[in-house]
């Protein structure tokens, strides 16, 4: 049975950190490794910098698959700034599956 | 902040001497690039960067330096970033930013 | 409206649990009757996962059709063997599957995935300051151009070369312009030439027969340069002989080969 972390932030900067934390917490009690944790403290807060300056909190779920881990993050839009592609990029590169819904983000970082 | 700076100007040199200990990312990516662009528009010369104790940096943060250098860049003055660690450096390859710094020697 | 938005969202998370009930459905009749078009709808459906995986790999040295193809392959494998009784999202199931056939696919091939990021790092600014140079220069840069220019060593330039020709397919004589450079037929352009001619155990069969006539030093230099890839400039240094010298046994190797291609052409009963 897969489960589902929840988490919730204002969507204040000062909080980004606890959103890595948890991410780079989960994804070692994983298995992942050191760099496939960073790049996924690295994704998340990607998403969540997406998101800051629109809403007042941030919806973020963690989804412990059978050989994967996976990301949501409500709210997230297509990027229209430069910065904002920047992110997208990186995003893309790094996680192994990025897929916009009309919820906001899905990611997905399989374990190899 | 999660970020701490040091810096100085090094006369001998004629470079501003910069070490980033922390995380560049949302929360102290905007300080960081006005700190260094008062620090610049001070003494205008290229800025060395010792990345040996930065511990993250996302897109927020390349966004400080690209915005810094846009600045510097008038009076032709380069950014030099140096003892990245092979995650961070990963980042600026990633964007292509490693053709816009000059990237050194790494860890 | 406010009221307007939360109809919305409402709506939206209905029709995404729709969704997903509509999937799951469909995996567990798949699971009882195994009809092939339901298979096939799941496969459409979660085609555009093949796709976003195999993009990721492209530039290593494998098309993008054979990738997608593969990515394909690996998707048809999760979507046969998903069991939706245990709870997990098939496209967190689907992926690390279509990942495993993809790399496995780059090992069958003989290639290394995980190009040592040093070496795609440096294999980038190479590749940009090659170009870069042959504007400026308007010729084709030497090793110690580019490690000029990169401020970096000769060594490490023609390590980083070597080792991204590995990872991608080239050809056994692929070459940067080195300043000893010669167009001369190689090996690969002999055996290319006859593959329609020998099939391969006979190619395999030919090179041992053209190696009987090679000496020592000449055996050494076939083994270092189209076995191990390694550059003139590296075996020169490790047999302590001059690049020239090198170059020079190299021409002398292919004679012997082109001489013992002529004897097999004259005498086929073999």
């Amino acid at each position: 049975m897969n489960h589902t972390v929840h988490l919730r932030i204002p969507a204040e900067p000062m909080y980004i950190s606890v959103v890595r934390l948890t991410a780079s917490s989960l994804a070692s009690s994983l298995g992942f490794d050191i760099e496939e944790v960073e790049d996924i403290r690295v994704c998340v807060s990607e998403a969540c910098n997406n998101v800051m300056d629109r809403l007042e909190d941030i919806s973020l779920r963690f989804g412990v698959e059978e050989n994967a881990l996976t990301i949501d993050v409500d709210g997230f839009s297509s990027p229209s700034s430069e910065q904002g592609k920047l992110g997208y990029l990186i995003m893309s590169s790094l996680m192994d599956v990025v897929q916009e819904t009309e919820q906001g983000i899905h990611m997905i970082k399989a374990k190899e | 902040m999660n970020l701490t700076i040091q810096k100085h100007y090094d006369t001998e040199t004629g470079a501003w001497r910069v070490t980033a200990k922390g995380d560049l990312d949302i929360f102290s990516s905007n300080v960081f690039r006005d700190e260094m662009l008062a620090a610049w528009s001070d003494e205008k010369s290229d800025i060395y960067i010792d990345g040996a104790d930065l511990a993250y940096i996302d897109s927020t943060g390349l966004g400080a330096f690209i915005s810094l250098y846009n600045k510097m860049k008038q009076d032709g003055n380069e950014i030099y970033l140096e003892n990245l660690k092979p995650n961070i450096q990963k980042l600026f390859v990633i964007t292509d930013l490693d053709e816009v710094f000059h990237i050194g020697a790494q860890q | 409206m406010p009221e307007n938005r939360e109809a919305d969202r409402a709506a939206e998370k209905e029709r995404r649990t729709r969704e997903k009930e509509e999937v799951n459905r469909l995996f567990r009749e798949y699971a009882k009757t195994k009809d092939i078009a339901i298979r096939n709808k799941l496969i459409e459906d979660h085609l555009y996962i093949a796709e976003i995986l195999a993009k990721k790999y492209i530039n290593k040295g494998i098309e993008y059709d054979d990738l997608f193809q593969v990515a394909s392959i690996g998707l048809i494998l999760a979507v046969d063997r998903f069991d939706i009784e245990k709870g997990f999202e098939f496209s967190s199931y689907a992926t690390p599957t279509i990942i495993g056939e993809i790399k496995k696919h780059f090992r069958d091939k003989g290639w290394v995935i995980r190009v040592p990021r040093r070496i795609q790092e440096m294999s980038k600014r190479v590749n940009n300051a090659r170009v870069s140079l042959a504007q400026e220069l308007q010729r084709v840069p030497t090793i110690t151009d580019i490690a000029d220019y990169l401020d970096t060593t000769e060594e490490e330039v023609l390590e980083v070369i070597e080792a991204s020709k590995v990872y991608s397919p080239q050809s056994l004589d692929a070459q940067l312009g080195t300043q000893n450079d010669d167009t001369d037929v190689t090996i690969s352009d002999l055996i290319g030439e006859e593959e329609a001619y020998f099939t391969k155990i006979e190619t395999v069969d030919f090179i041992q027969k053209g190696m009987e006539s090679l000496n020592e030093m000449e055996k050494l230099i076939l083994k270092h340069r189209y076995f191990e890839k390694k550059t003139q400039v590296s075996i020169a240094k490790e047999l302590n002989i001059s690049q020239m010298t090198v170059s020079r046994i190299e021409k002398k190797i292919m004679e012997k080969f082109r001489r013992e291609l002529e004897l097999t052409e004259a005498n086929p009963s073999e």
